[in-house]
């Protein structure tokens, strides 16, 4: 039920994007969809609202500006609406040079100990930020994906740009490094 | 640089909806989208200074060309008077 729900708003939504392609100006619905969840999703990273903001207008104004070439892969369009953002993110941290702090939440990080089979002590917790802290951000990125934002495989393969399998083999490759960095430790 | 923190509080805060309202504006986007899609409104014809700007570097590499092609020409010209002077000169040996 919930299944064909979903693949009945995934039909909506190529509608709605092949009229965005056909028109710009019929891209404002999926505007409407879409900005608050992008605009939170650049909110915890930069944790400014006229920041976030003004990134959230660049990462719609790019989405308009390319909407034609996007080819619709049965994904929602959100997918490769956070990879834009996650590119301007990167190089807003880039050009300012300032330290990108992500808050974690405290569920998520025990989320992610629980399945990493790991003590969930607060210090281990300790442990695993400074592990995360030591891997580069492509990935950090999907650990970040995966148990903070909740995203299926599917949409993290359609971000990064991988199947899903893939996506779900790197996924676990991060996992076990961190796992070995915590052993380390 | 990216450097994770945990929050311990029992809730995340996010901006209200009233917040990211207040960022929200699609016909600012869609008139940032016309400004850069646009075609200019006069051709470049029209555009006197333009115009004779693209005309001098036309210009100036029209001279370009035709001297390297005179200089090619002077080249072979001499490359044959000195095989002909050699052919010649082996004829009288």
């Amino acid at each position: 039920m919930q299944g064909s729900k979903q693949s009945q708003a995934l039909v909506i939504e190529q509608q709605l994007i092949k009229a965005a392609q056909n028109n710009p100006a019929r891209f404002a619905p999926l505007y409407e969809k879409y900005h608050r969840q992008i605009f939170l999703f650049i909110f915890k990273r930069v944790k400014n609202e006229d920041l976030a903001g003004d990134i959230t207008s660049r990462v719609f104004l790019k989405a308009l500006l390319n909407i034609k070439k996007f080819k619709f892969q049965g994904f929602p369009l959100s997918s490769w609406l956070y990879r834009i953002a996650s590119n301007e993110i990167n190089m807003y941290f880039r050009k300012s040079k300032k330290t990108n702090e992500v808050e974690i939440m405290e569920s998520d990080v025990i989320e992610l100990m629980t399945e990493m089979k790991e003590g969930i002590d607060v210090n281990r917790q300790e442990q695993l930020i400074e592990a995360l802290n030591e891997l580069p951000l492509e990935q950090t990125q999907l650990i970040e994906y995966r148990f903070f934002e909740k995203m299926s495989f599917k949409e993290i393969g359609e971000i990064t740009g991988v199947s899903e399998g893939n996506a779900k083999i790197r996924v676990y490759r991060v996992i076990d490094k961190l796992k070995k960095i915590l052993k380390a430790n | 640089m990216r450097k994770y923190k945990i929050n311990r509080d029992k809730e995340r805060k996010l901006p209200p909806h009233a917040v990211s309202d207040k960022f929200k504006d699609f016909d600012k986007i869609r008139m940032q989208h016309s400004d850069i899609t646009k075609r200019p409104t006069q051709p470049l014809y029209k555009n006197k200074k333009l115009f004779m700007l693209l005309l001098l570097i036309a210009l100036v590499a029209w001279v370009v060309a035709e001297s390297i092609r005179e200089a090619k020409r002077a080249e072979e010209g001499k490359n044959k008077i000195e095989l002909i002077e050699k052919s010649k000169k082996s004829e009288e040996k």
